[in-house]
């Protein structure tokens, strides 16, 4: 067992290896990326410090800031690509070169994830912690124990990886449709803004939209993490919140295996 | 005229000594050869649009995943004013305009401009560019609106759905002289947003590895998606000014709200002139630089 696990800790060092090569070949693609990843939460930024908010919501300047400062740094790490990549791959053929190789392809999708996720970050983060440094007296203090920190990181891994499972099912359905940007548009992307907290946290929608937003996966990819962050959230919210992200997760990546099997008896490549 | 020529031309680009006299700097053509020219490009677009009708289905799906994303777009105003009375100043109706705007010169950059951005760089990286400089036709015209976007057309109609709409139930004013300033504004935003085109292709000439020059203006839309309002007050000043964003959708709302200034609008006036003549230099800058493919 510790042998296998010690291949793929190599393998996946390799494979991570070859990404930030090839990551950092397009220093000006990670440029662009960065703009538009700092642009619109900055925009909204503006906007939350110049309206006049209505009592009674739960949100204060404060929070509002740290929860904009920090928007790029939760979409930068739980962004993808393998809605681009893999239908790629199944249109021109490639993919069955992956098939070839002595590791599940969506490995390779993974560790590519990684290694721009963690160049993107390096790109990133000096606009927020500049941010961070402008508003540093009208931020709110954050509980910064073992615990609390824990905590918002496990939440954080959660929305990476429920992300990337989202991603992959759209991925996915490049087995049967030539195109996916059209549903990665209204899924992951229109949707995703709309009820995963972009615009507005989760926390002060009005309570019909929060019932719904709370019940698809979108909020445990943004908003809940910053919510957990900001440490106001119930005990009963946080466990409940937990509990769907997870569900969620587990039920994609069950959807996800019998949608690849079934893709890839279905696919048959160039020649097939 | 030949030294002129000669000035103008690359050491090495043979290939460009053949370059159409429309595409050397400082020279003019007669009036009536425009006539001409806009009925090739009216050719190439409907080529464009039988293209997209070969994919019934994706075109079709397109068209409604546009639609949806003006929904989505609508629907975050709805969300913030749920939370918010007003958003620096402006209220309900007056931002529901103000995204009409921005959903009109945002649908019609994407129709006209966006695709034909996304190409550039691989007509610089391939050598295609070569043969678009050597046709009897100006480059300008021909890189600028080769090809259309259709899918984007629901948002534009959505967009002047939505206007109508504001001002059917009362949101807006609208008088002759408005009405007036309305237009002389828009021109001035659709001005800006070509001239920041025109610059960016031929930035993507003379970079020749810059893949994301569409994307690029893409994010810079991000900033007119709000009013400059809700910026501090130097920002705001800067997007006034050398970077003219608050002309590109928040000057055309302001008017029709009825709190803008004609003095704003001609200043509006003297910096698209002064940013079109800018871009039209880089461009070309950018071909007299521009050394083909294998250069």
């Amino acid at each position: 067992m510790n042998a296998r696990v010690a291949k793929m800790v190599r393998i996946g060092m390799a494979l991570l290896s070859a990404h930030w090569q090839s990551v950092l070949a397009y220093r000006g693609t990670m440029l662009v990326q960065t703009v538009q990843k700092i642009m619109m939460p900055t925009v909204l930024l503006a906007a939350w410090l110049s309206v006049a908010r209505k009592s009674g919501t739960s949100y204060e300047e404060a929070d509002y800031l740290l929860y904009f400062i920090c928007i790029p740094i939760v979409t930068s790490l739980t962004s993808c690509s393998i809605m681009y990549t893999l239908p790629a791959q199944i249109r021109d053929g490639s993919l069955s070169r992956d098939l070839l190789k002595p590791l599940h392809p969506l490995w390779t999708h993974v560790f590519e994830h990684l290694a721009s996720n963690a160049i993107m970050l390096l790109y990133l983060m000096p606009a927020p912690l500049l941010l961070g440094l402008w508003f540093h007296d009208r931020l709110p203090a954050v509980d910064m124990s073992p615990r609390h920190l824990t905590l918002f990181l496990g939440v954080f891994l959660l929305a990476i990886i429920l992300r990337f499972v989202m991603g992959t099912l759209i991925a996915l359905a490049g087995f049967w449709i030539e195109h996916v940007e059209t549903l990665n548009l209204v899924f992951n992307a229109g949707l995703w803004a709309m009820l995963g907290g972009m615009i507005v946290p989760v926390e002060t929608f009005p309570p019909t939209i929060r019932v719904i937003a709370n019940a698809l996966p979108y909020r445990y990819t943004l908003s809940f993490p910053l919510e957990v962050l900001r440490g106001h959230l119930p005990i009963t919210d946080l466990a409940a919140g937990i509990a769907t992200g997870i569900s969620w997760t587990v039920v994609l990546i069950f959807l996800g295996r019998v949608l690849w099997l079934r893709g890839l008896l279905n696919w048959s490549a160039y020649g097939g | 005229m030949a030294d002129e020529v000669k000035s103008c031309l690359p050491a090495h680009g043979p290939i460009l000594r053949q370059v159409h006299r429309s595409n050397i700097p400082g020279s003019v053509l007669h009036p009536r050869v425009w006539g001409r020219y806009f009925r090739v490009i009216l050719h190439l677009w409907k080529a464009t649009l039988i293209q997209a009708l070969e994919y019934r289905a994706s075109f079709a799906l397109s068209i409604l995943a546009n639609g949806l994303d003006f929904g989505f777009g609508l629907l975050q105003y709805f969300l913030f004013f749920s939370v918010a009375d007003k958003i620096a100043g402006w209220e309900m109706p007056h931002m529901l305009a103000f995204y009409g705007i921005f959903m009109s010169v945002f649908s019609l950059h994407f129709i006209f401009l966006y695709p034909n951005l996304a190409d550039m760089s691989q007509l610089v990286s391939t050598g295609q560019l070569d043969l678009v400089l050597v046709k009897p036709f100006p480059a300008q015209l021909i890189l600028s609106f080769k090809r259309l976007s259709f899918e984007e057309f629901g948002s534009f109609a959505a967009a002047q759905i939505l206007l109508f709409s504001v001002w059917w139930t009362g949101g807006l004013t609208v008088t002759s002289s408005r009405l007036m300033m309305f237009v002389i504004a828009m021109t001035v935003s659709f001005a800006l947003v070509y001239s920041l085109f025109l610059t960016l292709l031929a930035l993507t000439i003379s970079l020749e590895k810059m893949n994301d020059s569409a994307d690029l203006m893409w994010s810079i839309f991000g900033l007119c998606r709000y009013p400059v309002d809700v910026f501090p007050r130097s920002i705001k000043r800067l997007f006034m000014s050398l970077i003219p964003i608050a002309f590109v959708t928040t000057v055309p709302a302001r008017i029709l709200t009825g709190i803008e200034r004609p003095e704003t609008v001609a200043a509006g006036v003297l910096l698209a002139l002064l940013f079109l003549a800018f871009s039209r230099f880089c461009w070309r800058r950018a071909l007299i630089g521009y050394s083909s493919a294998g250069g």
